[in-house]
């Protein structure tokens, strides 16, 4: 019985956590400061590894050898020592992920000055989101392939929202932001939407789902897809809808540009499930008529040129079942951010490029509502 | 909407979902350490250079874990759905009942609180040291499925 290669495999990993801290010492993106804030704390978890590592060293060295003589017992230790280096080596894989991120994002900036300065601007913009719905997570934006966002659990509050690359100079777009800060919404308020809302749409299944033989496995299904995927979506779309109104709207549609707008393939609800609970949610909350006119004109000169697969949403994504979550919304939020601001930013987005507009929740809605392709590093903010 | 934005949506909340079952495996599995460590000290009375308080306590760190899964297991009888990590110690136990389940998880907590008060019966150790097991290799295993699920393949 030998300790050498568990050792081995220790060293082995102290190499690779010694290494992951450098090349996170060592991103120059972290002057960015939710960036550095975040970079600061992988590289605590590092250390803090580091020092776990160092337990399971002196037990290997200290405990192990005392077993010897009981075959069993030592075993037993040496088997749990092994899974526990087994989880630390894959929280590498982990951590080297999140390196690998961060360092895309800084090579992107590194490319052209405009994009760190563009991407400062994102991370302003996020955070000022944020702050409107009362978010305390840390939210630091980063450039990668898709608008996606990263909880990072073992961090404690963290969440790395991403925007694609190619996005990253269209302040349009950045509108899209607004719906990854609304899965963070969701996260926070996601014990109590799931107790309020789940047994209302479940009741609703079984009102509207046809009568068949199989008809209570079928509401058990589509309440388990409810819970567990489209909800989520569809409140990070109201989201939009708080925040941006049909700007949002709008760019959703130049970006998802579904030709199926009433049938879905996975994940995500049908894009018309998605602007019906948007709509009806300004409804509730009783925004403009202009607003609301807006959003319908949006919807319309989309939908009305798409040949009808299904001329209706399927019984499980219904109306019904749509308004049920907009309504919950507006008693949730019952004052959006659009509303309260929809003169300043029509104005706003009449003035265009001239503008001296500091907030960038007021200016980016304002770029998106005429889906304008302006140079934000270059506006006199 | 393109396949390629959903996947890669999908593939950063499997990875966060992965990261942290597998922290969850790891601490579990740090707790598993420490309670042979302190069963070897107090119940074989090997002489041992690890300081007794030291274990005890790091056993006991796992009682907020166990106070989780317990409310997973309210919900899941609430909501007549399973999670993996429950559907593991259905398979452990040899009982469908999840009502069942919860009463070892609260057996499990109970034993803890005997380790804790120094109660070093060989039977405390066994019954955490089972459902601890049984959840460490449940978290791993998902968290590996989830991983190969998020990563692109050919």
């Amino acid at each position: 019985m030998s300790e050498q290669l568990i050792l081995k495999i220790i060293d082995d990993i102290e190499d690779n956590l010694n290494v992951l801290e450098y090349l996170f010492t060592n991103l120059k993106i972290i002057s960015i400061d939710k960036i550095l804030k975040v970079v600061n704390m992988f590289i605590s978890r590092i250390k803090s590894k580091l020092n776990e590592l160092e337990d399971i060293r002196r037990i290997c060295e200290r405990d192990l050898p005392v077993l010897r003589r009981d075959k069993a017992k030592y075993k037993k230790l040496y088997t749990q020592l092994i899974f526990s280096l087994n989880k630390h080596r894959d929280e590498i894989y982990h951590l080297s992920e999140a390196y690998e991120l961060l360092y895309f994002c800084e090579k992107i900036c590194d490319a052209h000055d405009k994009n760190y300065q563009a991407l400062m601007m994102v991370n302003e913009y996020v955070s000022n989101i944020a702050k409107e719905l009362s978010i305390p997570s840390l939210t630091p934006t980063i450039v990668h392939n898709d608008y996606a966002n990263l909880p990072i659990e073992v961090l404690g509050d963290v969440y790395i929202i991403m925007l694609p690359a190619l996005d990253l100079l269209k302040p349009k777009k950045w509108i899209l932001l607004a719906h990854e800060v609304g899965h963070i919404l969701f996260d926070i308020h996601r014990d109590r939407i799931l107790t309020d809302l789940m047994p209302k749409i479940e009741e609703l299944l079984r009102e509207y789902l046809p009568e068949e033989r199989n008809k209570e496995d079928k509401v058990r299904k589509y309440s388990n897809l409810w819970r567990e995927e489209w909800l989520k979506e569809l409140i990070a779309d109201v989201t939009g809808a708080i925040l941006g109104g049909p700007a949002y709207l709008k760019i959703l549609i130049l970006q998802l540009a579904n030709p199926g707008p009433t049938s879905f393939v996975t994940d995500h609800p049908p894009l018309e499930a998605r602007e019906i609970v948007q709509l009806e949610y300004l409804r509730n909350v009783k925004a403009p008529d202009g607003l609301i006119d807006m959003m319908e004109n949006t919807w319309n000169e989309f939908r009305s040129n798409i040949v009808d697969e299904y001329p209706e949403l399927p019984s499980y994504l219904n109306r019904e079942i749509l308004n049920e979550a907009a309504e919950y919304m507006a008693n949730l939020i019952p004052k959006p951010f659009i509303v309260s601001n929809w003169d300043r930013i029509l104005e706003l987005s009449s003035q265009l490029p001239k503008v001296r507009e500091k907030d960038l929740k007021l200016l980016i809605p304002a770029i998106a509502l005429i889906d304008a392709n302006i140079d934000i590093t270059e506006v006199d903010r | 909407m393109s396949v390629v934005t959903l996947t890669m949506s999908v593939k950063w909340r499997l990875m966060s979902e992965a990261w942290t079952l597998n922290e969850l495996a790891r601490k579990i599995g740090d707790t598993l350490i420490a309670l042979s460590l302190l069963k070897f000290l107090t119940v074989d009375k090997i002489p041992l250079k690890e300081s007794e308080d030291d274990l005890r306590r790091r056993v006991y760190q796992v009682k907020p874990i166990l106070e989780l899964i317990l409310r997973d297991i309210d919900n899941a009888i609430k909501e007549h759905r399973v999670t993996p990590l429950i559907e593991s110690l259905q398979e452990e136990y040899g009982y469908a009942n999840v009502e069942l389940i919860r009463n070892k998880v609260k057996e499990a907590l109970d034993a803890l609180e005997h380790i804790n008060k120094k109660d070093y019966k060989k039977k405390w150790f066994d019954i955490t040291e089972r459902l601890l097991e049984s959840l460490a290799k449940s978290a791993a295993l998902r968290s590996y499925q989830l991983v190969s699920r998020a990563k692109p393949v050919l």
